[in-house]
């Protein structure tokens, strides 16, 4: 099993070092507004804490959303920044990948098939994917996609989008909270690397477009 | 002392506004000037979308350094620094550069300047080829700089490029950059405002309207000895509304708008107000040598203008080629080589991005 960094800015930022499937050190941001200043301390902190030079990483694993744009920017920008630094290859990850992942045990263990990973994309929406799991390992079958909550398939609902609504979803209970980390990025990527499929382009899955509008024609002045 | 203390080799990201931009230099010498710009896509817009700049600049910042590390023929082991644009500017275009830029030099093992880019603009002045010969290898005392961009309309005095930088003036509401573009769109001229319209300018007549010159009124102007609160500042606001209200007029009486007269006459009071107040800020601050920077100095009646009054005021005027004018990453890259000569500590690791960074602070 490699040795990766992970991060992940699609909720809360977190950065953690995965090695033999094992995470080896951890950090996860108390507030969500300051991924510029703290991403890069945060990596520094959690290399040293594992005793791992970056230069002697197999890889490094970023989490490309579907999440905040300004905060999943400043993941890739760092993570990329990186791996050009350390000549090190970076890879993507869908971050409701990384949660699927971490459900896939708990959907396992209860004999749930197929499932559904929602996390807040805010204006009332949720960012979602469908996923089934075989033997507590996780596929994803569709999305990710933003919608209202409403529009979800109807499956039980792992994750904080969940969480926010309670009355339109299935929500798993002692799921109402849970994001996608750091971590389960790394282990999603480690195992994305070695069946050779489930890595994603470093584009942020936006999913949204700007909200610019192509202004009109100018209205004419008339007497 | 190695030599590199002497001419630091320096790489410089540039990602305030809507142009990635990566320069290096060693010392005083360019050694690459990289930019990838997402103008095109703002055009239909007829401005620059913020969300729209930030995510061009995620896509361009490792390219566009790699093309400059190329260019340079340097490679990031090489570096003595690296500086980045830590504002002014776009919070989501700065944080893309911001991050970026942490993560490369933690990655590298290279100390890292967060730096003012409107200071950046000055740092252009220290570039071989473009600081004038006679002020031999550094800045002069006495120096000014007149910044006139889409984002920026500001006269600055610099004492010392990397410790003291003062506003003397700015723009109270639209850029002058702004302006062109929006008067462009009201005259059907198309994006950017700035060479469209001072294409178009060409054809008409700037004496056709007499479009006002804002904040120049004695009530904000008052006298050297007690000047008024805005002495020193421009507003475009009204000028805007003035040819707004020039074009409806004709629209009303469905007559053609004279757009080239109108062109050249909104151009007139731009360049007029412009170089007339920076030339007396100039006067009353004892600058002798301005510097011009922002997209705007590619525009010929401000440069011609500016000349002119600059002559007849005895102030020495450089105006440094047009694309090092623009947001570019040799500037950051300039600025930094002089703030590693000059002892300034590095940024600190919690560095941000600070879309409102005053110009005072030369660096984080």
């Amino acid at each position: 099993m490699p040795t990766l960094l992970a991060l992940d800015t699609s909720a809360a930022a977190s950065v953690a070092l995965v090695a033999d499937g094992q995470t080896r050190s951890c950090w996860t941001a108390a507030d969500t507004t300051s991924h510029a200043e703290a991403l890069t301390p945060a990596v520094q902190q959690v290399l040293a804490e594992a005793g791992v030079d970056g230069k002697d990483l197999d890889g490094i694993a970023v989490g490309v959303g579907p999440g905040p744009f300004t905060g999943l920017r400043a993941g890739l920008a760092t993570a990329e920044a990186l791996g050009f630094g350390w000549d090190v290859p970076v890879h993507g990850v869908c971050s409701l990948d990384a949660l699927a992942h971490r459900a896939a045990v708990h959907a396992f263990s209860v004999g749930v098939e197929e499932y559904v990973v929602a996390i807040d994309a805010r204006r009332r929406e949720v960012y979602w994917s469908h996923h089934v799991q075989v033997g507590g390992q996780a596929t994803t079958l569709h999305g990710p996609f933003v919608t209202g909550a409403a529009e979800v398939t109807d499956l039980p609902v792992y994750g904080a989008g969940a969480g926010l609504y309670p009355d339109q979803v299935r929500a798993v209970p002692g799921w109402e909270d849970a994001v996608p980390e750091a971590a389960a990025v790394g282990e999603v990527a480690a195992l994305a690397l070695r069946r050779g499929r489930g890595l994603r382009p470093l584009t942020p899955l936006y999913l949204r477009e700007s909200d610019a509008k192509v202004p009109g024609p100018r209205k004419r002045a008339s007497a | 002392m190695p030599t590199t203390s002497c001419s630091p080799l320096v790489l410089g990201i540039e990602t305030s506004c809507d142009e990635t931009g990566v320069g290096i230099v060693r010392g005083t010498r360019l050694l690459a000037h990289e930019v990838a710009s997402s103008v095109e896509e703002h055009v239909r817009f007829g401005g620059v979308i913020p969300e729209i700049a930030a995510r061009a600049h995620l896509q361009a910042l490792i390219p566009t350094i790699r093309r400059a590390l190329e260019a340079a023929d340097v490679t990031l082991d090489e570096l003595d620094a690296i500086a980045v644009t830590a504002g002014p500017g776009l919070a989501g275009a700065l944080m893309v550069g911001v991050s970026g830029a942490k993560a490369l030099a933690a990655a590298a093992g290279k100390p890292l300047y967060g730096i003012n880019h409107l200071v950046a603009h000055v740092g252009v002045g220290l570039i071989d080829g473009v600081r004038p010969e006679a002020w031999g290898d550094a800045l002069p005392e006495d120096l000014g700089a007149l910044l006139v961009s889409g984002g920026h309309t500001e006269i600055l005095k610099v004492d010392s490029l990397s410790t003291d930088v003062t506003l003397l003036g700015s723009t109270i509401d639209d850029a002058a950059g702004e302006a062109y573009d929006k008067v462009a769109r009201l005259i059907g001229a198309g994006y950017p405002g700035g060479p469209v319209i001072d294409r178009m300018a060409k054809e008409g007549d700037p004496t056709s309207f007499r479009f006002p010159r804002g904040l120049t009124a004695g009530k904000f102007v008052c006298s050297a000895q007690e000047p008024g609160k805005h002495r020193h500042d421009w507003s475009f606001s009204g000028l805007k509304t003035a040819v707004s209200r020039a074009v409806e007029q004709f629209e009303a009486r469905d007559m053609q708008v004279p757009a080239a007269d109108i062109a050249a006459s909104f151009q007139e009071a731009v360049a007029d107000v412009i170089t007339a107040k920076a030339v007396r800020a100039c006067r009353e601050h004892g600058i002798r040598h301005l510097l011009l920077g922002g997209g705007v100095a590619a525009n010929s009646r401000l440069r011609g203008l500016l000349a002119d009054r600059c002559r007849s005021a005895g102030i020495e005027l450089t105006v440094p080629p047009v694309n090092l004018c623009t947001d570019n990453g040799a500037m950051v890259a300039a600025l930094g080589a002089r703030l590693v000569m000059d002892g300034v500590a590095p940024s600190p690791a919690e560095l941000g991005a600070d879309p409102g960074l005053p110009v005072q602070v030369v660096s984080v």
